[in-house]
């Protein structure tokens, strides 16, 4: 397990082990069900997203990111949710070096995610609300290059894969039902990507979105 | 007289639709008695190697299959069918400032093996023999080096 995965389940362990007071959560600020909607900006970390014949040139370049997810109230302080996301990759660098090479392509790459969160919540003040999230997630990539009057699917970059995801959702409350959030995340997925010939790369994704959340 | 829905002449002959309705029952006795038999002869797969010998990373279709980015001196294995061809294609992929391509043909050559067997009891008095079949295909590999590109 990477620093960053380790990091983050032993702060979710201690989260879930401390007592409310010292959350400075009582139980009138408590965890409440709600409905969340967001987008936002995908970071994309990592070796994985570079191409193979150029490191350093993003073939999975950041781009836009939505997501949305609907959370179940289980205690006081902690939710379950089941979250959803889609982000759209940004081809434009490997398509410009590329064409630097004489070569002209096009890339199209996307990832959609589905996964089951696990969400304590940590600090509670006023109307500010912080809580953090770790799940299993779900990956659906899809890429596509075309290449020499040839569509290529990405066939490293298109199963199904599965890994963890983990978070932190600053939320400040508008209004009783309804709240502005600010949330970053991590994905993380061993072997996200897998060239034929057996060379696998970790796929890391990093989604900072802004969203507003509906209590019920 | 009517028997499960055959009509049946009084005679025991049947008539025209009872005649259509008995074959197309003895044609589906047969496809399913004959069905294994099929399925695992379409079903037998075999292994295509292909080995990147260039210096540069290679887009590689193998029956519509397509394996993007492999590295030199790397090896792409594709399971396919043992009794069609096998069309493999190549083409250096883009950022590499050199083009190239080539297409190669596979078929397949089986090796059907027959093996006989004669088993006698009492003293060989009673022999039967039998046979059995089976068959082998070899396998295909294509080691791509710069000399297959035609560069374009």
């Amino acid at each position: 397990m990477s620093n960053t995965g380790t990091l983050m389940l032993l702060t979710f362990v201690c989260t879930l082990a401390a007592p409310p007071g010292l959350l400075g959560q009582t139980d009138n600020e408590s965890a409440r069900s709600s409905v969340g909607l967001r987008g936002g900006y995908a970071w994309t970390p990592g070796e994985w997203a570079d191409s193979r014949v150029a490191q350093g040139v993003a073939i999975f370049g950041g781009g836009l990111s939505f997501g949305g997810d609907i959370e179940f109230r289980l205690s006081t302080k902690l939710t379950l949710a089941l979250d959803g996301g889609y982000t759209i990759f940004d081809g434009s660098d490997w398509e410009a070096y590329a064409e630097s090479k004489g070569d002209h392509l096009s890339v199209t790459a996307s990832m959609f995610y589905a996964a089951v969160l696990l969400r304590p919540h940590v600090k509670v003040t006023g109307s500010d609300r912080l809580r953090l999230e770790l799940g299993p997630v779900v990956v659906f990539p899809d890429g596509k290059e075309t290449f020499g009057g040839k569509t290529y699917a990405y066939d490293f970059y298109g199963t199904t894969r599965f890994g963890g995801m983990g978070g932190i959702e600053y939320q400040r409350l508008l209004n009783e039902d309804i709240a502005a959030t600010v949330r970053a995340s991590v994905i993380i997925v061993p072997s996200g990507v897998k060239y034929a010939d057996g060379e696998s790369r970790t796929l890391i994704a990093l989604p900072v979105t802004i969203g507003i959340r509906f209590f019920f | 007289m009517r028997i499960r829905g055959v009509q049946r002449r009084r005679g025991g002959s049947l008539t025209r639709s009872g005649r259509g309705v008995s074959r197309l029952a003895t044609a589906l006795t047969m496809a399913i008695v004959l069905w294994p038999y099929a399925i695992s002869f379409s079903d037998q797969e075999m292994n295509f190697t292909l080995i990147n010998q260039t210096p540069y990373y290679l887009h590689v279709t193998i029956n519509n299959d397509s394996h993007l980015y492999i590295g030199p001196g790397r090896v792409v294995t594709e399971p396919v069918s043992g009794y069609g061809t096998v069309i493999a294609e190549v083409t250096y992929s883009p950022g590499q400032v050199i083009s190239g391509t080539a297409t190669k043909t596979f078929q397949p050559v089986r090796h059907d093996v027959t093996t006989g067997t004669n088993t006698c009891t009492d003293s060989g008095s009673n022999c039967q023999s039998s046979t059995s079949s089976s068959s082998t295909i070899d396998p295909i590999s294509w080691t791509v080096t710069p000399a297959d590109m035609a560069t374009h």
